[in-house]
């Protein structure tokens, strides 16, 4: 081979060498062919909701901590939670006004009022459906869903309550009471006796115009007992009570002692029991009924969509918040507790089993909602206005009782006196009235909306409520 | 008859001064305080017209003669396995008006004796630890709203209360003592308000000339007789004034009502119905009681108009002019004070202890707190409505300052320069506002700005009471600030300002350049102690400030949340822990006023 042919070989070589560099070179240096054209993924608006509550702050900021972290909220963009805690009165000109998207807690009867004023809109969305289709329909016979004539759902419960009364064993030892167990009970002379033996009232109960939780309570025992007995035991139970402004303040008086038994929704029941663990909550057998605390979505919300993916996150993820030890309140859906942190709260688990065996009683809703605005203003005209002279009549009657010096049918019938719905002149009309069921629903309205003649009804009953326990006085003291 | 050429004169007078310089500084206090105070208590009386007095003084349970209850019960009880002898004060009742009057009186005179033999003893001796005494004896001042009364609830509970554990579990003395409903009230008030009756009292003592006393003493008096006779007399002005205030703030207190659940009080009821008003009504009851409440206030503070207005103040704050009277006490003194006063004072000043004790223990439900920790401090910045609630304070006062200091430049001023008949007037009207109860302003305001203002950034109900706080808070404070800026123009010579005028500065040129500098430190204390008020402001903060609700976006102030937390599980702990911070901004602001601007006024009263 001549030098020529190895030099051109050579030649020829480092040219193939060098295109199948550039080739490789190009290969991988080139730009990688365009992908298909694929759209950006839309990310919805930033969604900004608001929910009025009547929730403790603590509950609503863990739901909104809890949420915000939630592929819901990331789905429909939730940037921002804004929670306001407003008296009921306030509610309509909040949802009328277009400030509110989600109503939550406030108890049934309060939403069906809203429902009643057309101020709820139904549940529509496909993740919310799913959601409620999770939580039963009644628990102990009382509904856990409004279902509007159209077939829709309007609101539905986020969590359960039973009502009935915290006590504190300790401060029971200290009186030497037994435990109570019906309301009948707090209405005893036995519950009675520290008044006289301590010049202390035992049990604790709340003002019905500053506390929903209590009037709930003032209404279960009107219907069960009936008109007449349930104002008897109101009465007494008033006679034994120290009446304090709101139901946390009965809470917070039962935990520190101030008095051996409160009156209570469950849940504040078991924050006790965890803050003092001598306190407890105790449902009085077959005299309660189980609420279904709502929640729902407002007429007119600006952002439908997120305010229902809230809810339907509510009914399920988020019934964790129930759990939560500073909140301990009951989940209506029960599959929280198959996840490992409902697991967890065995204590919680079992008190739902116990509720959800509750022997209820029937409670007619409609009618309470009826009389109740009146009802809230005899007792605190009649009961707590004048919380001093009925307990000062009660502690003589009972002083003599104990005593001896009167026997059960007398006591029974001063009892009976002391009790009895009053009969008062009508500033409306100007004649002579009991204060039965059908006259509290008769004026409810009026009671309502004009506060002169409110305002001369409350004075009239508590003169009347006056005289009547001056009486009973007058008559203890020929003794 | 008046000549015509006086008249003329008269008028050629009014005119120098009515340059429109001195017509805004007088148009725009008389405006701002017609729109925020008059108008609002004129819409209490109107609505108040809807409901028939008669009826309030015809019911037993506003006003009944026939006590109800015992003042003090003793009985023998078996309690937790032992025998004692339980002692209770309890105090009677007179239906809710009579309550308020005769608990103000009995704090009023309980208060008065303190305070007077508090004040004779500083004014007059010195000793060992007088300081210390001083100090002790301003502690229950520092405003902690609520939280104060939670503690001295604490100590008085029959059962797990401090002095009972003492008593019975510690010493193992058969006896429990409580003290409770209407007593319970009377002695947090008692305890609270006794300093302002000795501040005022002690800087009358020492403004006392000492010739008077010694001239006494030649003419054979002394002791008692020399008390009774010279230095209580001469004290009055001071006793009266301080009085007067102790009346009224006891008689529009709501905390202490609400902390011994304690509703007989007028207070207590207006705050109940107002809390009920959010439901969209306020009853015209409320009106009537508040009204009664403004009489009442109003009554006692005419009783002492002349002491407080600003030109009287202004003579009154200097103290100390003379050289004191001061005599070292011997031993029978000693003791006295030392076994007596100072064991008074601690205790009185342990409620303000015990807000410190529950802010950073971890907790107090025995008669001995437990644990230490700064949790609960740190909640106060980190939970979000405690937070907000701070912010929101300091907003209001803030802006309210900026109101105060331009209403009470503005009308001090005038007051202080303009010889126009018109003055006395506007010096009644800045200098009210510490004799009108809160809890009235705060009723007016709802009635007025709901219903003229429906719908505009005053209603509270539609756009929330953020403004309204700010200037509810402007009017209230006002007259910390008018008197200090009051005294600080009187030690300006008038001359000063007319060598402005003369060399052709105008009227607003010689306020800026030579007036406002000269009186700035005053205008500064002023305004610093109008803020300390602000930020602890109570009666409109409870009831207007929760208009809007409780959420990340809540528009109330401090006083609201301390109100809201007392009844949360563990919140006492974090009302304690902003009960801290209010002491500690008040601190503050006293240190910077006394200490570094060398500024003496009376915190409260004269």
């Amino acid at each position: 081979m001549s030098r020529l042919g190895v030099g051109r070989l050579i030649f020829l070589a480092i040219i193939v060498i060098v295109l199948i560099g550039v080739s490789v070179v190009f290969i991988f240096m080139r730009p990688p062919p365009p992908l298909p054209e694929k759209k950006p993924e839309e990310k919805p608006p930033k969604v900004e909701l608001n929910i009025i509550s009547r929730h403790p702050t603590e509950i609503l900021m863990k739901a909104r901590e809890l949420f915000k972290k939630s592929e819901l909220a990331k789905k429909y963009n939730v940037v921002k939670i804004n929670t306001i805690v407003i008296p009921p009165g306030l509610w309509r000109q909040y949802i009328e006004g277009g400030k509110a998207d989600i109503a939550w807690g406030g108890g049934p009867t309060l939403f069906d009022y809203l429902y009643h004023e057309g101020l709820l809109a139904p549940l529509t969305s496909r993740e919310v459906l799913e959601a409620i289709a999770q939580i039963p329909d009644e628990i102990a016979g009382m509904p856990m869903k409004r279902v509007g004539k159209d077939g829709k759902v309007y609101w539905v419960a986020a969590a359960i309550a039973s009502f009935g009364f915290t006590v504190n064993h300790e401060r029971l030892k200290d009186y030497n009471l037994p435990v109570p167990r019906s309301w009948r009970e707090l209405a005893s002379p036995i519950i009675g006796r520290p008044l006289v033996e301590y010049g202390e009232p035992a049990l604790g109960i709340a003002d019905p115009t500053m506390s929903t939780s209590n009037t709930r309570m003032y209404e279960i025992i009107l219907q069960r007992y009936g008109w007449t007995e349930g104002w008897k035991i109101l009465t007494l139970m008033a006679a034994n009570a120290e009446v304090y402004s709101g139901s946390e303040a009965v809470r917070d008086g039962v935990i520190r002692g101030e008095i051996a038994v409160g009156i209570t929704i469950d849940f504040y029941g078991y924050t006790a029991k965890l803050v003092n663990p001598e306190c407890e909550y105790i449902i009085p057998r077959g005299e309660t009924i189980v609420n279904g605390d709502p929640i729902a979505l407002v007429k007119g919300a600006r952002n439908p969509e997120a305010a229902q993916a809230f809810i339907a996150w509510v009914l399920t993820e988020g019934q964790k918040v129930w759990l939560d030890p500073s909140i301990n309140r009951m989940p209506s859906n029960p599959k929280i507790f198959e996840t490992p942190l409902g697991k967890n709260r065995t204590d919680l688990y079992e008190a739902y089993k116990i509720t959800l065996k509750t022997k209820g009683m029937l409670f007619n809703d409609t009618l309470a909602l009826m009389y109740e605005r009146v009802m809230q203003w005899y007792f605190k005209a009649t009961l707590v206005e004048v919380n001093d002279r009925l307990k000062e009549v009660w502690t003589k009657l009972l002083s003599l009782y104990f005593e001896g010096k009167i026997g059960e049918s007398k006591f029974n019938e001063y009892v009976s006196i002391l009790c009895a719905p009053l009969k008062f002149t009508d500033p409306l009309t100007g004649k002579e009235v009991e204060f039965t069921e059908e006259y509290a629903i008769s004026i409810c309205e009026k009671f309502e909306k004009d506060p002169t003649f409110k305002d001369k009804l409350i004075s009239t009953w508590k003169k009347e409520a006056i005289e009547k326990y001056t009486y009973v006085l007058k008559q203890l003291e020929e003794y | 008859m008046i000549k015509r050429s006086e008249l003329l004169k008269n008028l050629k007078v009014q005119m120098f001064y009515l340059d429109p310089v001195l017509v805004t500084q007088l148009a725009f206090p008389t405006l701002m305080l017609t729109l925020f105070l008059i108008a609002p208590i004129a819409t209490v009386l109107l609505v108040s017209l809807n409901y028939n007095p008669a009826d309030i003084f015809t019911d037993p349970t506003y006003v009944n003669f026939n006590p109800r209850g015992s003042p003090i019960t003793i009985r023998l009880i078996t309690f937790r396995g032992r025998e004692f002898i339980l002692i209770k004060i309890s105090g009677v009742s007179l239906g809710i008006i009579m309550n308020s009057l005769v608990n103000s009186f009995i704090v009023t005179i309980c208060a008065s004796i303190l305070g007077i033999v508090v004040a004779f003893v500083m004014a007059r001796y010195s000793f060992p630890g007088r300081t210390i005494l001083r100090v002790l004896a301003m502690t229950p001042l520092l405003v902690t709203p609520f939280i104060n009364a939670f503690v001295i609830r604490k100590i008085f509970d029959w059962r797990d209360g401090i002095i009972s554990w003492i008593i019975g579990d510690v010493l193992h003395l058969p006896y429990r003592i409580g003290i409770e409903d209407l007593a319970g009230v009377a002695i947090t008030q008692i305890m609270t308000f006794f300093p302002i009756i000795y501040l005022n009292v002690y800087s009358s003592m020492i403004n006392i000339d000492p010739s008077m006393e010694e001239q006494a003493e030649n003419l054979g008096a002394k002791g008692l007789k020399l008390f009774r006779t010279v230095t209580l007399p001469l004290s009055l002005p001071g006793l009266a004034a301080g009085a007067a205030i102790v009346f009224i703030f006891s008689l529009e207190d709501v905390a202490a009502p609400i902390v011994f659940n304690e509703k007989r009080f007028m207070s207590y009821h207006i705050l109940e119905r107002f809390l009920e008003a959010t439901t969209g009504q306020l009853s015209p009851v409320a009106a009537t009681l508040s009204l009664i409440l403004l009489i009442l206030a109003l009554a006692a503070f005419i009783g002492i108009k002349k002491y407080v207005t600003l030109k009287q103040y202004a003579m009154l704050s200097r103290g100390g002019r003379w050289s004191p009277r001061i005599r070292r006490l011997r031993l029978k003194g000693l003791i006295v004070v030392y076994l007596f006063i100072l064991p008074l004072l601690l205790f009185a000043a342990f409620p303000q202890i015990g807000v410190f004790i529950y802010a950073l223990a971890e907790n107090w439900a025995d008669p001995l707190p437990y644990g230490f920790t700064l949790e609960h401090m740190a909640k106060i910045v980190e939970d979000p409505l405690v937070f907000r609630a701070i912010v929101n304070s300091l907003t209001y006062s803030i802006l309210a300052i900026i109101l105060i200091v331009a209403i009470g430049v503005s009308s001090s001023y005038v007051i202080a320069r303009a010889r126009i008949p018109a003055t006395d007037l506007l010096d009644i009207l800045v200098t009210s506002p510490i004799a009108l109860p809160g809890l009235v302003i705060a009723v007016g305001y709802f009635y007025f700005f709901t219903s003229i203002f429906r719908g505009t950034p005053l209603d509270p109900i539609t756009f929330g009471p953020a403004l309204l706080l700010s200037l509810a808070y402007s009017v209230r404070r006002l007259p910390f600030t008018a008197r200090a800026v009051y005294a600080g123009l009187q030690q300006v010579h008038i001359a000063l300002e007319e060598a402005s005028l003369n060399l052709g500065a105008s009227r607003l040129k010689t306020l800026v350049s030579i007036v406002i500098p000269l009186i700035g430190i005053n205008i500064l204390s002023g305004a610093l102690i109008s803020f300390v008020y602000c930020m602890s402001e109570t009666s409109v903060g409870i009831t207007l400030g929760g208009l809007k609700g409780v959420g990340e976006e809540h528009q109330a102030p401090i006083s609201f949340i301390m109100m809201d937390y007392l009844e949360r599980v563990g919140g006492p702990h974090i009302v304690a822990s902003l009960g801290v911070l209010l002491i500690s901004i008040q601190l503050l602001v006293i240190v910077l006023v006394n200490v570094v601007f060398k500024q003496k006024y009376a915190y409260i009263g004269v």
